[in-house]
């Protein structure tokens, strides 16, 4: 019965090394978010190139056209409406297992969308106020926590949480970025 | 154990999407002063019971704003706006230190102009004549018993000193607030009168 255990365990270590050297030979991702998808009509794709040493580089790219965050917008709960993301991000595995592994994110993030604000103007000795919506930009930086696991050596399932913050025209732009998904992905 | 872990990423995900990543408030909103009374009423003292203590607006869509050029126009700013309005509180002395708010039945108001409702204060709304292009309102309170009343308008708004008028209009339009000085009131927001 033993032998028949050890066995058994040492084929499954050498299904999980070969498992493990199959994904370290693939150094290329690309995923999309059903999370965002789902909740906020938002279509975010991602690219991971995988390197030496634990770590992968990356961009990942949104637009959003959500309807409830656009009515928000106009019926003035917010000032601005996010629209795009541009996050090149950098990784690092904190596990050791190749296919089931935590990993920390730093990103960087160049966004934009409409901000709305309310102006004076006046034609012909009276004035109104009006709304004037415009576009805006800004560059932010933050962090994650995440969890990717693979299936079938290619397929991988990845769970991201973490924020930022814009720093360059937040009088226009969100205070905060959120970077939260549920990504399903392929590596080759 | 692990799958607790991935519940609680999942979770935790979830609720970080929920996040408003947008700045909260409410945008579509702005405030003006202006130098005119645009809320009025007559400054009796002395009332016997049964008068009304009559509160009226009649004022222009075009106002001066404190600090601009150029007449405000307050019906095309809030995309044609019906009604303005605004809130005051009648109350009556209890003893030495303390006040009770006057209640009466809506049907005993008598709304000559506007529209108005008595709770624990007066909301009362100036309806917009297309006719003279004016907001007007003109409401009687009655005066039922004996007593020391007085008469404030600070009770939905910052200042004690002024009352601020609210433009009921789309939400997608602009919500106007217009902060309007009152006369005849005392440095605490009151005007106080007998009714014998």
């Amino acid at each position: 019965m033993k032998k028949i255990l050890i066995a058994l365990l040492l084929l499954t270590s050498y299904a999980n090394a070969q498992e493990e050297s199959a994904i370290s030979s693939k150094k290329n991702e690309f995923r999309i978010d059903v999370l965002s998808a789902v909740l906020s009509s938002k279509i975010s794709l991602s690219y991971e190139r995988f390197l030496e040493n634990d770590f992968s580089v990356g961009i990942n790219i949104n637009y959003s056209d959500s309807k409830k965050l656009t009515e928000d917008f106009e019926d003035g709960y917010t000032n601005n409406l996010a629209k795009y993301e541009f996050n090149p991000y950098v990784r690092y595995a904190l596990s050791k297992s190749k296919t089931r592994y935590y990993f920390a994110e730093v990103f960087g993030s160049y966004n934009g969308g409409d901000f709305k604000e309310i102006i004076r103007e006046e034609n012909g000795g009276t004035a109104i106020y009006t709304t004037k919506i415009s576009n805006y930009t800004d560059f932010g930086a933050g962090a994650c926590l995440g969890y990717k696991m693979y299936f079938n050596d290619s397929f991988a399932l990845e769970l991201l949480v973490g924020f930022g913050y814009n720093f360059a025209n937040t009088d226009k732009s969100p205070d905060k970025i959120s970077r939260v998904g549920i990504n399903l992905g392929y590596r080759f | 154990m692990k799958k607790i872990k991935y519940i609680l990423v999942v979770l935790i995900a979830f609720l970080f999407s929920n996040c408003d990543i947008n700045d909260d408030g409410f945008y579509n909103n702005t405030t003006i002063d202006v130098t005119t009374n645009l809320v009025t009423y007559n400054p009796i003292v002395n009332y016997n019971v049964g008068d009304y203590l009559y509160v009226n607006a009649d004022f222009s869509r075009f106002q001066a704003e404190v600090g601009q050029t150029g007449l405000l126009d307050l019906y095309a700013t809030t995309g044609n706006a019906e009604n303005y309005a605004f809130s005051y509180v009648i109350e009556k002395r209890v003893n030495e230190t303390e006040w009770e708010t006057v209640f009466v039945n809506d049907s005993q108001l008598q709304i000559i102009k506007g529209s108005a409702q008595n709770g624990s204060y007066v909301y009362g709304k100036c309806e917009y004549n297309s006719v003279d292009e004016t907001y007007e309102y003109n409401v009687g309170f009655p005066l039922l018993s004996t007593g020391n009343y007085r008469l404030s308008f600070g009770y939905n708004s910052e200042s004690i000193n002024s009352v601020e008028l609210r433009s009921i209009n789309n939400p997608k339009e602009i919500t106007l607030n217009i902060n309007s000085p009152l006369a005849n009131l005392d440095n605490n927001g009151y005007f106080f009168f007998n009714v014998n």
